[in-house]
């Protein structure tokens, strides 16, 4: 019985490599927002409940968020240093009206870019747009970058770096890819520094 | 740094060491779920009762200098008795987007099983304990008490591919008259496409426990399979699973005393209309049982047809009007503690 099991889930295996081959990154991404799993309804609706303890508790809270778009006091919940540490809460966010940023990553996004030319920054919405850089090492290639800050707190899902990158052949700047995993390393960069401000303000 | 940031054809070459900065947080969670319940069984008095099922739960959250992010959670009250107090182990979510749940870890094969819609509501119908058929798609268990779990980032090994593995044991007590699971291992799968508009998902499971007693072994250890498939178009999604094993049953509250040989397939759909969603399930389960080393030879069954309308009342609050009846038959011959049962109630997270 495990043999032929085990025959069947490398049968499987087989068929779904010819899938997916021709599909773009927001396409697999749109797909595997809609995966219709426990699991991956649990993972993506943000609840709080161990899955692994009680599934049908996270299984019943994640349907009630999906469905209704969050819970009663935000997707996340309430955070306990939002309760006791209101003050420091404060200082950690900029933006009186609109929506609030984190200070402390907005701070590092500016001090970590700063050998480059601003477009604009507009900390209300929280968006940095860097002008076209080039190094005097490679005059042939040119960057911009658009930096996102979304919330008040200081993580990863509150920031998003988008770069663009030009080549000079031909007379003309042409598009070339930027590898994701590049935007990440600005990201944790920028992290990094916020993270390196937040401790020397505490 | 700027020397570094636009070397070559790399916008960042050099910025060191991947390091995400992450304050501790520790946040509050919860859930409540009440209503009321009209049970009309086959023979015998309609009843109603309050339904109330409050959960509360701490997770606490940390996120390394390496990108690695540690959490866990504990449940401050849980008025389910059945589940009792749980909490949580470990969690480590790694740069790269795969998991590795440690300490208390569940079970690999349930973590992918297809969500079939059914009834959204808390309503239910209690047949008799003979019945031991299950209607879940992930009845084959695991050890819980020590154990690790490994969740496999998106697109592993082939685009659309997520894979989990898990490996438990039990907490070593003697073995008794009752079944114990001593180890359990288990893998699972979700493999997402797409077909024309729709976007298919496939999920699958397989689960391997050995046990103990210390009387009359089982003919057979636990193990099964499960597998589905669920297309979503537009607003509706259409799912379909069905899961074969081998478990442990129990007709009283002193632990597993029953060898099972059991079948699932459950089928259902949901349509969301704007704040409506709407929910109809069907389960078909039926299982042979019979004593330790003495495999059965006759079906108990459970056929449940349920159904709901929820309605999202604001952020985290859902309305929910619920029905399910159920029609159960024991070691072949029909029961009459089955029946149906309505639901109106709402949930609440926060």
């Amino acid at each position: 019985m495990v043999l032929f099991r085990l025959v069947l889930l490398v049968s499987f295996l087989q068929i779904i490599y010819s899938c997916n081959s021709n599909k773009t990154e927001e396409e697999m991404e749109e797909l595997w927002s809609k995966a219709q799993t426990t699991g991956k309804i649990i993972e993506r609706s943000g609840t709080k409940f161990n899955s692994g303890q009680n599934k049908r508790l996270a299984l019943q809270d994640a349907e009630t968020r999906l469905q209704s778009g969050g819970g009663l006091l935000g997707n996340d919940g309430l955070s306990v240093s939002g309760i006791i540490n209101q003050d420091n809460m404060s200082k950690g966010s900029v933006g009186t009206f609109g929506m609030p940023i984190n200070t402390f990553l907005w701070r590092g996004a500016l001090d970590t870019i700063n050998f480059m030319p601003l477009n604009s920054a507009d900390p209300i919405g929280g968006t940095i747009l860097t002008d076209w850089y080039s190094s005097s090492n490679n005059e042939n290639e040119r960057c911009k970058l658009n930096i996102f800050i979304s919330g008040a707190e200081l993580k990863t899902q509150n920031l998003k770096v988008t770069s663009f990158c030009q080549e000079f052949k031909n007379q003309k700047w042409i598009n070339k890819d930027v590898s994701p995993e590049n935007n990440i390393k600005l990201e944790n960069a920028i992290l990094n520094k916020a993270k390196k401000l937040k401790l020397q303000s505490s | 740094m700027k020397k570094e940031l636009l070397i070559g054809t790399a916008l960042v070459s050099t910025l060191g060491a991947a390091s995400v900065a992450e304050a501790v947080t520790a946040t509050m969670s919860g859930n409540h779920q009440t209503g009321i319940e009209f049970d009309s069984p086959s023979s015998g008095t309609d009843t109603r009762a309050q339904i109330n099922d409050n959960n509360f739960t701490v997770s606490l959250s940390e996120t390394t200098d390496g990108g690695v992010t540690i959490s866990s959670s504990f449940m401050l009250a849980n008025e389910d008795a059945v589940d009792g107090d749980l909490d949580a182990g470990f969690t480590l979510a790694f740069t790269d987007g795969s998991k590795l749940d440690v300490i208390n870890a569940g079970n690999a094969s349930g973590s992918h099983d297809i969500s079939v819609p059914g009834s959204a509501g808390a309503e239910g119908v209690t047949v008799t304990t003979a019945n031991l058929a299950p209607t879940g798609l992930d009845f084959a268990t695991g050890a819980t008490v020590f154990g690790v779990e490994y969740h496999t980032a998106a697109d592993f090994l082939a685009d659309g591919l997520s894979m989990s593995f898990s490996a438990s044991t039990d907490n070593g007590a003697a073995a008794s008259s009752t079944y114990k699971n001593d180890g359990h291992l288990a893998l699972g799968g979700t493999y997402v496409t797409d077909m024309g508009d729709s976007a298919v998902t496939i999920g699958f499971g397989l689960s391997e426990t050995s046990g103990s007693t210390n009387g009359t072994s089982p003919s057979t250890e636990e193990g099964g399979m499960h597998v589905g498939v669920s297309a979503v178009t537009g607003d509706l999604t259409v799912a379909l699973g069905f899961a074969d094993g081998d478990h442990m049953g129990a007709t009283g509250t002193t632990g597993s005393d029953r060898e099972l040989d059991s079948e699932v397939l459950k089928a259902g759909l949901k349509y969301v209309s704007g704040d409506l969603t709407f929910n109809v399930g069907l389960a078909s389960g039926t299982t042979k049982d019979g004593a330790f080393g003495t495999p059965g030879t006759t079906e108990d069954s459970k056929d449940v047809t349920s159904a709901s309308v929820s309605y999202a009342v604001a952020s985290g609050v859902t309305a929910i009007l619920g029905y399910t009846t159920v029609d159960s038959a024991n070691a072949g011959a029909n029961d009459d503690t089955d029946g149906s049962a309505w639901y109106i109630g709402a949930n609440m997270s926060f």
